[in-house]
């Protein structure tokens, strides 16, 4: 389709420390266009948050490597621009919204003047003083703040309130990509349904394109286009929200196991089916398919070589189960 | 610390500081302390004349406080009275003055070491080193010796010994704070490094590091004082407090009113700086403003 905003290509991330080096992506690749909202799933360390930060460059600069691939950002690839340049992309264009709201406001700053801080950063309009002092009011008023509070500081917010000022600063600039990385997950239940309505509310708004990192299928079903299964740094099962959810479609063992370990209210089980095994030690992955030791469908091939993808119209499967199907 | 104060007048909250800072009862006391301390040395001509520091009465010596002498006098028959209260400046110069180049000398390593870490950090950790191997007071001595004892000298020499332990310290509390998450927000929206140091990582260290200082200025006061003893620090006749205290540490039975009006002197110094400290610290504190 037409307008392509962000694209990623074979990305490759290693954490290189002395004695180890930890596969964190190995060679993803997605697509976002503009104003869609792409899911990434996955386990605890299957490299969402990596590639996220990778997208940023903010991967910590004495460990993290980007080794291959490209990330091209509205026609522009991202890791060939200097530094400056890239500060200026971040928070103007790119933004994120972190995980834990609690301590990602400094706590000595009024809530209101880190909101100016970012929008001071990238004042390009040579707005007045006051005019960027409107603007932070406006933003109080869209994530249903009132604006008399900005002269609070944030530990004078409850975890919910704290996370609208962080999303609030995340859309000041009126980002054109937002990356959500598990924006709900310290949240309590009522909160978090609040918080992803008001997000999704402004992406419509406002038309930005946005990934929603979450291990939550649940929230991906509310939010998503578009959904990508990550498994050990690559991505397994990429299809639109439909493909992924229906139960028809083929699916990459992975998301199936993701799915039996979700509680069904409709059918009456004494257990809940957790995926049996481990995420395996990104140090040392498996040879073939990296799933495959934990796989009930694994079959000989699996153990050796990396499964090729299995494609139909668009809806992606890196599995060895399909490859024979096609044939 | 100056930036920092600045910044809060310039956005208007010195005055809810100052009004918090005035609440704390502690803070005040410390406060008035330290003010009447400071004006003891600003005005110690009109307090008692110079003179009186130098003049020396060999039929009276080490006399108790009584009318004429309100702290007695010294094995030289000199008034005490007058010594403490001139020796109050070289002694708060020489400790303030040490204390804030190296925060701020000190700080400025430290934080560059600790934010940009890798090599940055490794040089000047090693040469930190360089400067940890060699006692402090042999350093200060081969500097004062080489320079030539005087007051700007005296200054250096403890300023250069106080460096590496205060890089090392500021260090230690830049690198716990640049671990939280809103310094690494603040690169997510575009913040450059200059802004992250000044605006994100100094003032959330502040505190502790306040609190430090405090107790540095009383640090040195009394290690100028050993300096002095070995007259490279202040040359006598001229009164200070640390020199006041070794020179007749000797008349500790006999005369103990020699040792504990200088004592005094000093204690009172570094727990009004203390209380200061304290209550400035918490007046600083968001979480603790309602």
């Amino acid at each position: 389709m037409a307008d392509k905003l962000l694209e990623i290509k074979d990305l490759e991330v290693i954490y290189q420390s002395d004695f180890e080096t930890v596969h964190a992506v190995n060679g993803v690749s997605f697509s976002i266009e503009r104003g869609q909202t792409m899911g990434l799933v996955g386990e605890t360390g299957a490299g969402k948050t990596t590639t996220s930060l990778a997208i940023l460059r903010l991967l910590p600069d004495r460990t993290g490597k980007v080794l291959g691939g490209s990330i091209e950002f509205d026609g522009r690839s991202l890791l060939d621009l200097k530094e400056s340049e890239m500060r200026e992309i971040r928070g103007e264009k790119i933004s994120m919204i972190f995980q834990d709201p609690m301590t990602a406001l400094n706590p000595i700053l009024r809530v209101g003047d880190q909101i100016y801080e970012a929008l001071e950063l990238h004042n390009t309009e040579k707005k007045t003083t006051e005019e960027l002092h409107k603007r932070v009011d406006e933003m109080f008023e869209m994530v249903g703040i009132p604006p008399y509070r900005k002269r609070e500081y944030p530990h004078q917010f409850s975890g919910g309130m704290k996370q609208r000022v962080i999303i609030a600063m995340a859309l000041a600039c009126e980002p054109e990509l937002l990356i959500a990385d598990e924006p709900t997950t310290a949240l309590d239940v009522t909160i978090q349904a609040q918080v992803l309505m008001m997000m999704r509310e402004l992406k419509e708004r406002l038309g930005t394109a946005m990934i929603m990192i979450t291990h939550d299928l649940g929230i991906v079903a509310q939010t998503c286009d578009t959904v990508a299964v990550m498994y050990a740094g690559s991505i397994i099962e990429y299809g639109t929200l439909e493909d992924i959810f229906s139960k028809e479609k083929n699916h990459h063992p992975y998301t199936e196991g993701l799915f039996a370990s979700i509680p069904n209210l409709e059918e009456e089980t004494d257990r809940l089916h957790p995926i049996e095994g481990l995420m395996p030690d990104p140090t040392n992955l498996p040879t073939g398919c990296r799933f495959s030791p934990r796989c009930p469908k694994c079959m000989e091939i699996c153990k050796t070589t990396p499964p090729p993808e299995w494609e139909e119209n668009g809806h992606r499967i890196a599995c060895h189960l399909f490859k024979k199907e096609v044939q | 610390m100056a930036k920092d104060k600045k910044r809060k007048v310039k956005k208007g909250g010195f005055a809810e500081i100052a009004f918090r800072f005035s609440r704390s009862k502690t803070a005040m006391i410390g406060f008035v302390l330290l003010v009447l301390i400071v004006l003891v040395a600003v005005f110690a001509d009109l307090i008692v004349p110079y003179d009186k520091v130098l003049e020396q009465n060999s039929s009276n010596l080490m006399a108790t406080p009584s009318k004429d002498h309100w702290f007695g006098t010294d094995p030289l028959g000199r008034d005490l009275f007058a010594r403490v209260v001139h020796g109050s400046r070289v002694s708060i110069a020489v400790g303030l003055l040490t204390t804030i180049v190296a925060m701020v000398v000190g700080g400025l390593f430290g934080i560059i070491a600790a934010y940009y870490g890798g090599r940055v950090d490794m040089w000047i950790m090693r040469i930190v080193d360089i400067f940890t191997c060699i006692p402090g007071i042999l350093l200060s001595i081969t500097i004062v010796a080489t320079l030539g004892p005087n007051f700007i000298n005296l200054v250096l020499a403890m300023v250069v010994t106080s460096i590496p332990g205060t890089i090392r310290f500021i260090r230690g509390v830049v690198m716990g704070v640049t671990e939280n998450d809103y310094v690494e927000a603040a690169k997510s929206y575009g913040a450059n490094d200059m802004r992250i140091m000044l605006k994100y990582i100094m003032p959330n260290a502040m505190g502790t590091i306040i609190v430090d200082t405090t107790m540095t200025v009383a640090g040195c006061i009394l290690s100028a004082s050993g300096l002095s003893y070995l007259g490279l620090g202040i040359q006598p006749p001229s009164p200070e407090w640390g020199a006041m205290l070794s020179d007749t540490k000797q008349y500790l039975r006999t005369s103990p009113h020699l040792l504990i009006f200088p004592g005094l002197a000093i204690i009172l110094t570094a727990f009004s700086i203390n209380l200061v400290g304290d209550g400035l610290r918490d007046a600083l504190d968001p979480k603790l403003r309602d």
